[in-house]
């Protein structure tokens, strides 16, 4: 038993960065043990991934669907490839760290009764009983070498630290499974799936973002007139600290020291004075524009550009301005 | 006279176990026996537990170890600082010492009278009379105390202890067993002998005497059946008590004593420190099972009176976080056997995150606990095991790599100087200060602006300083907060390099974190330095004459105390004499001084969420503007943080001002 399998959540339509890298981790996990790789693709849209999944240099694709993995749920992707496994022994079970192998690998580790080894840096050997992996601790100042003294286990890798297989080389076979039947925890319901639906840009991938602050007093008042001009400008909307605590703008458009971290290529600021929680959040964008009736606002001394007027005249003119020029 | 003395001593006196039959002495002795061995077993089973922790500090010296049991245990001085719990506890603490006294008295009179063949030992005479006198007196204390103590747990007061079952049942416990050794008494003086006229000297006995001249109408068969019944139930429930006390809050009455003797000599804001090498060596870092606390710590948790007053105290348990201090401690006492782990469901990583390290709990613990160190203790272990996610995760990697918690390039760092004619170290030979500026100091535009001032005020007052510039960077106060040791001695050690190059008197701060950090913690790396928060040395400047501010009008406004400066510091009167020497007029909240309540941004709490509950800052907030202020002073760079955002949220007009801003705006020549 040299083998690795790669577990990828199959529920969005294409893989992501973190299942290249899972990926990436089984090419050396198995290159470790002597053996080689396969892939199980778990949840509805195995079959239409199992393509591209099939180039990533693995041995066999194996695709795993039900109505039961329709949505994902911790006890059901856990029981469904704790069933796989217990037919298909692998040397080392792994995927890409995320909130969901947090959740359901844990589960998995204790339903066959295997030692794990949690957001893994690097694999240092591999033998038929004992895998050595480096993962860190206290932050990331130290690098823990762990060993795991099991004929198998379970590993789930951070994906910053391998890199994708080069495409290339045959094609994989891919072998769809049965999905075991009964998977749902009893107890446990799914009752519906509740995301966040925008036409405008995600924060953390939007060129441009229009942030808006407490200036812009509230969802009655300013934030409408930003949202008009994040949308002429194809831009995403974020918002300060003040402005989520208020409960003006839901949790995910927070931008600072404790929301998201951002770097677009334009990033403007209404009506937010730029506390240092904020500037820890958005200093690194590539051209700040700001504007704010205060001219004593800190926010202006990190600007490149700066605007010192009344948002409630300045935002639905540019807005205006822009729109007529695009038009 | 020798004659008369003789009689007097003969005749004035008492018959020990008068109308006690054989068999209830029997039984008492019985019961005794399970009573005292169930005791020794309960506190057994606790000193066993402590054994199983580390060894660890420094001996106390046993002239120490007396005094402070005179101190706390004797005078009860703590617990007097709060005061109705203060006077009730100590009511029912000497009521009870002293009938314990005169139990052992009774005792010694009969078993010592028994073995020497006498009829009497000492407890006769003037000797019975001024005992028979006390015992009474503060047989009422222990009542009184008592009733004071129930009464309390029925007000609105914010102080209000705790009502559970337990609570409740050990205050009536001492209550019946109070009152029912006084009816034994009223009973036995009404009865023995033919009755009161047989013994008048009684009448010392002033309670019983007057019982028992309620009771004269009795049938002297009723009054001792009555007698030996109240004498059973007063010994049965004295009984129930001792075996009760190691397994319930009254194992303070052991081991409170004992924590208060033996507690470790250490400031709340001086953490202990954990070297890499130890961990290396030991495998250990933090707090994993109870094993890994120190013997002294688990003998410390044992001592918990559950009293409260830390939780009540607590600014996280007052906005509805799921921390209480006391709980965290009892959890720890309760599993404190066998070596699983404490971190749970119950001591879970939202409980330890959520304390500000503001050391509220620790300053009002009246038997010394240090609920803290604990904390802090089961945080290491959490960020030894990965589970500190999120932004504050994000913000001990920013000053481990950029040596401030917000990830601002070092470059930057002495930006906020440009066209001040602030010198740095090398360009000014032995300063009489480096004003050591702090993070926020050096890149918060707010906080800027009072190193600002500060900078003002020390240029108007003529003093040579100068600053590290590039070379300083964060203490390490966050990273020790939240329990990353790794990266405290890491900048912590860099600090200390670049401080012990240098040539100065003193170290001026405008922060009370890096204060504390410097001033508290330094040294046991081995950097001494003197170091003055900026109210203290402008104080020193103002009454020197060195600095002289131009009058103005008089503001109203308030103080909001740091924590760092002046519950872990002891400095409450320096920024206050300075606020005054401004021309503010400075209206004290309820909760201020050493009392004050954080802004929440302690401990590593700047950098994280705080999505439970109300907001610190907000609570704090509103109980500032019970005062009425015009202004809100501050004296910690976070505070500021803290204070603008709560005032912001509620569009309040008042103005929060440092210390330093609001002298600096009195400097001769500013704008006012």
């Amino acid at each position: 038993m040299t083998d690795t399998l790669i577990i990828i959540q199959a529920t969005s339509n294409e893989l992501s960065k973190s299942d290249l890298a899972a990926a990436g981790f089984g090419r050396e996990a198995a290159a470790a043990s002597g053996g080689s790789f396969d892939i199980l693709l778990l949840g509805p849209s195995a079959a239409a991934l199992s393509a591209e999944a099939a180039g990533l240099g693995g041995g066999t694709v194996f695709t795993m669907s039900s109505t039961e993995l329709e949505v994902y749920t911790a006890e059901a992707f856990a029981a469904a490839a704790a069933a796989f496994l217990s037919g298909h022994p692998y040397r080392l079970t792994a995927a890409a760290t995320s909130s969901a192998t947090k959740e359901y690998f844990p589960r998995l580790a204790a339903l066959l009764d295997v030692p794990m080894a949690s957001d893994v840096l690097k694999v240092e050997s591999v033998d038929s009983q004992k895998a050595v992996l480096t993962r860190a601790v206290f932050v990331g100042n130290l690098l823990a070498t762990v060993e795991l003294e099991a004929p198998q286990a379970l590993v789930t890798c951070r994906s910053s630290e391998f890199a994708a297989p080069a495409p290339g080389g045959e094609s994989s076979a891919v072998e769809p499974v049965d999905a075991p039947t009964g998977l749902a925890s009893p107890g446990k319901v799914f009752v519906g799936l509740e995301a966040a639906s925008s036409d405008r840009p995600d924060l953390k991938e939007a060129d441009i973002i229009v942030s808006v602050g407490r200036g812009t007093r509230g969802p009655d008042e300013g934030i409408p007139l930003c949202e008009r001009l994040a949308d002429v400008l194809g831009a995403a909307l974020g918002a300060t600290r003040a402005v989520v605590d208020a409960g003006w703008l839901a949790n995910e458009f927070q931008i600072g020291q404790t929301g998201k971290i951002v770097a677009p290529e334009v990033y403007v600021a209404i009506g937010l004075s730029g506390s240092i929680q904020h500037l820890a959040g958005m200093r690194n964008s590539k051209t700040i524009v700001a504007i704010n009736k205060d001219p004593e606002a800190p926010i202006f001394e990190v600007a490149d550009l700066g605007l010192v007027a009344d948002l409630f005249d300045a935002v639905p003119e540019l807005t205006e301005a822009l729109e007529s020029r695009g038009g | 006279m020798d004659e008369l003395n003789t009689i007097f001593a003969a005749t004035v006196t008492r018959e020990i176990l008068w109308n006690v039959p054989a068999w209830a002495r029997a039984f008492m002795y019985l019961l005794f026996l399970a009573a005292a061995a169930l005791c020794v077993l309960g506190i057994a089973r606790r000193v066993r537990s402590w054994r199983q922790g580390r060894e660890a500090g420094e001996s106390v010296s046993p002239g120490k170890a007396w005094r402070r049991l005179w101190r706390d245990a004797v005078l009860q001085v703590r617990i007097w600082r709060s005061g109705a719990a203060g006077l009730s506890h100590a009511l029912v603490f000497w009521g009870f010492i002293v009938l314990f006294l005169g139990t052992c008295i009774v005792a010694v009179e009969d078993y010592g009278s028994w073995l020497l063949g006498r009829e009497h030992l000492f407890f006769t005479g003037t000797f019975y009379l001024a005992v028979s006198f006390a015992l009474e007196v503060f047989g009422i204390f222990f009542l009184l105390g008592l009733v004071l103590a129930l009464s309390r747990r029925r007000s609105g007061d914010r102080l209000r202890p705790l009502s559970r079952p337990v609570d409740l049942a050990v205050l009536w416990l001492f209550l019946v067993i109070g009152l029912s050794g006084f009816a034994t008494e009223g009973l036995r003086i009404a009865a023995a002998g033919g009755g009161l006229e047989s013994h008048p000297f009684e009448r010392w006995s002033f309670v019983g005497w007057w019982l028992a001249t309620g009771l004269q109408g009795l049938e002297v068969k009723v009054l001792t059946t009555l007698h030996l019944a109240f004498w059973v139930g007063h010994m049965v429930l004295s009984m129930v008590f001792i075996a009760l006390i190691p397994y319930c809050k009254l194992r303070h009455i052991f081991f409170a004593p004992v924590n208060i003797a033996l507690r470790e000599d250490r400031k709340a804001g001086r953490y202990l420190g954990v070297s890499m090498e130890e961990v290396e060596e030991t495998g250990r870092y933090g707090v994993a099972t109870a094993e890994d606390f120190t013997r002294r710590q688990l003998m410390s948790f044992d001592a918990c009176t559950e009293c409260a007053r830390c939780q009540t105290v607590c600014p996280a348990t007052a906005t509805g976080k799921p921390l209480s201090p006391m709980k965290v401690v009892l959890d720890i006492a309760g599993s404190s056997e066998g070596g699983e782990s404490l971190h749970g469901d119950e001591i879970s990583p939202d409980v330890l995150w959520a304390c500000t390290s503001c050391g509220a709990c620790v300053e009002e613990c009246p038997v010394y606990i240090d609920q803290l160190g604990a904390i802090v203790d089961l945080r290491r272990h959490l960020v030894a095991e990965g589970e500190i996610r999120g932004s504050a995760q994000a913000a001990l990697r920013s000053v481990a790599a950029a040596g401030n918690p917000w990830g601002m390039p070092r470059e930057d760092r002495a930006d906020w100087a440009k066209g001040l004619g602030v010198p740095t170290i090398e360009e000014v030979d032995s300063p009489e200060l480096l004003f050591w500026i702090g993070c926020a100091g050096s890149y918060d535009r707010r906080s800027r602006k009072v190193t600002e001032a500060m900078v003002r005020i020390l240029q108007a007052a003529g003093v040579r300083f100068a600053i590290l510039g590039k070379g300083e960077c964060c203490t390490g106060d966050p990273a020790r907060r939240m329990g990353d040791e790794f990266t405290y001695n890491e900048l912590a050690g860099a600090n200390i390099e670049s401080l012990s190059a240098a040539t100065f008197e003193r170290v001026l701060t405008t922060c009370p974190h890096c204060f504390n950090a410097i001033r508290n913690e330094y040294p046991d790396l081995g950097g001494d330095y003197d170091v003055v928060h900026h109210s203290e040395f402008i104080e020193e400047l103002i009454a020197s004459g060195r600095l002289v501010l131009e009058d103005g009008a008089s503001v109203r406004g308030t103080l909001h105390d740091p924590c760092y400066l002046a519950r872990q510091n002891d400095v409450v009167e320096a920024p206050r004499s300075v606020l005054r020497s401004t021309g503010l007029d400075v209206v004290e909240p309820e909760q201020s001084g050493k009392e004050g309540f954080c802004c929440g941004a302690g401990g590593g709490r700047m950098w994280m969420e705080e999505d439970t509950g109300e907001r610190i800052n907000s609570e704090r907030w509103s109980q500032l503007q019970e005062t009425d202020p015009e202004t809100v002073a501050v004296g910690c760079p976070f505070c500021m943080t803290m204070m603008t955002d709560a005032r912001d949220a509620v569009d309040s007009p008042v103005e929060v001002k440092d210390i330093a801003e609001l002298v600096a705006e009195r400097l001769p020549g500013s704008p006012a």
